[in-house]
């Protein structure tokens, strides 16, 4: 047990380091796609819910199953580091907050309802 | 360039409607255990004392801070190991999941359990409904009706982790698209065809859920 400690230290700090990849990847998408999702033109605003609503609603084992075995398959060439889904969810998170923030805001008077003032 | 062929899928998808069937299963068996540990467990909370509450804390924060993965493990290769217990994958996760799903329910319940009116508890009092009665006809069904959609989001959240039950070899819908996905390398198709049937069942339960809850709505 004890000599399998370092292992077990070893995978702690991949999880620590695919953790803080995700969310950084996230953060960025998930701001960007937030901001399409409330100020963004329709079409666009339609394909991010559209992305939103389909990674929500499948497994993460699939989304991971899918993006390591599939895209490979389908000739596209990716490190198998399985980002999408936790992406997505933060992303969500995210555009939800904002989405919120927006609605909010837009009930207000228009002055105090920029989201700088909100943030 | 890569060439779709469906063909394989359709002459194995016995697999996968099979497996989304038990899917479906999981899913429903756990919620219903699930339900019955969080309601107790939020009863026991709420009319608890500080051991007690620290106990239900306890319990809720460990599961909900470890992965549903490990907690599979832990349960399928752990216990048996140090219990003399036996049991095949399908009670083993349906176990765990049921344990995972009522951490989740706890905190549900309690919430809707602290959103009864006060008014209506002290109105049960007036009328000289006995401790056992108010709870009976006046805090459970006021909680189950705030709790519904709560419920419902859990439900489908727990859909979606029964996916987990493939590393066991459980042989629900994810398992199936991983055999099919090593046994004919349609790998692209099989994904093109388990994501949506994860989907439109999600939002199909989704959608039949939400219609009992505007039946039940709060007002």
């Amino acid at each position: 047990m004890i000599s399998s400690l370092p292992s077990l230290g070893r995978g702690l700090w991949v999880t620590l380091e695919v953790s803080v990849i995700v969310v950084a990847v996230s953060l960025a998408l998930g701001l960007v796609f937030g901001a399409v999702m409330t100020y963004g033109p329709l079409p666009l605003k339609l394909l991010v819910r559209l992305f939103s609503d389909v990674v929500r609603g499948i497994p993460v084992l699939v989304l991971i199953f899918f993006i390591y075995y599939g895209l490979p398959a389908a000739g596209v060439d990716i490190n198998s580091l399985a980002l999408l889904s936790e992406r997505a969810m933060i992303r969500t998170c995210l555009s939800k907050a904002l989405n919120s923030a927006s609605i909010a805001a837009r009930t207000e008077s228009s002055d105090r309802a920029m989201p700088s003032k909100l943030a | 360039m890569y060439h779709f062929n469906f063909g394989l899928i359709w002459r194995y998808f016995d697999k996968l409607s099979w497996g989304l069937v038990l899917s479906l299963e999981l899913a429903v068996a756990s919620i219903a255990i699930g339900v019955v540990i969080g309601l107790a467990l939020a009863l026991v909370y709420d009319g608890g004392g500080r051991i007690t509450r620290a106990l239900v804390s306890m319990y809720v924060e460990f599961i909900r801070n470890v992965p549903l993965l490990l907690l599979v493990y832990l349960v399928f290769y752990g216990i048996p190991t140090v219990v003399d217990l036996q049991y095949g994958a399908t009670t083993s996760f349906v176990a765990t999941l049921s344990v995972y799903a009522g951490a989740y329910l706890v905190e549900i319940f309690r919430a809707g359990l602290a959103a009864i009116p006060r008014g209506l508890i002290d109105a049960g009092k007036a009328i000289g409904l006995t401790p056992y009665q108010r709870l009976v006809y006046v805090r459970l069904p006021t909680m189950f009706r705030v709790v519904l959609p709560s419920l419902s989001n859990t439900f489908v959240s727990l859909f979606k982790d029964t996916s987990v039950a493939s590393v066991l070899a459980v042989p629900e819908l994810t398992y199936g698209a991983q055999w099919i996905n090593f046994n004919t390398f349609r790998i692209v198709e099989v994904y093109a065809v388990v994501t949506p049937m994860y989907l439109v069942t999600g939002y199909a339960i989704l959608g039949a859920l939400r219609q009992l809850e505007r039946r039940f709505a709060v007002r």
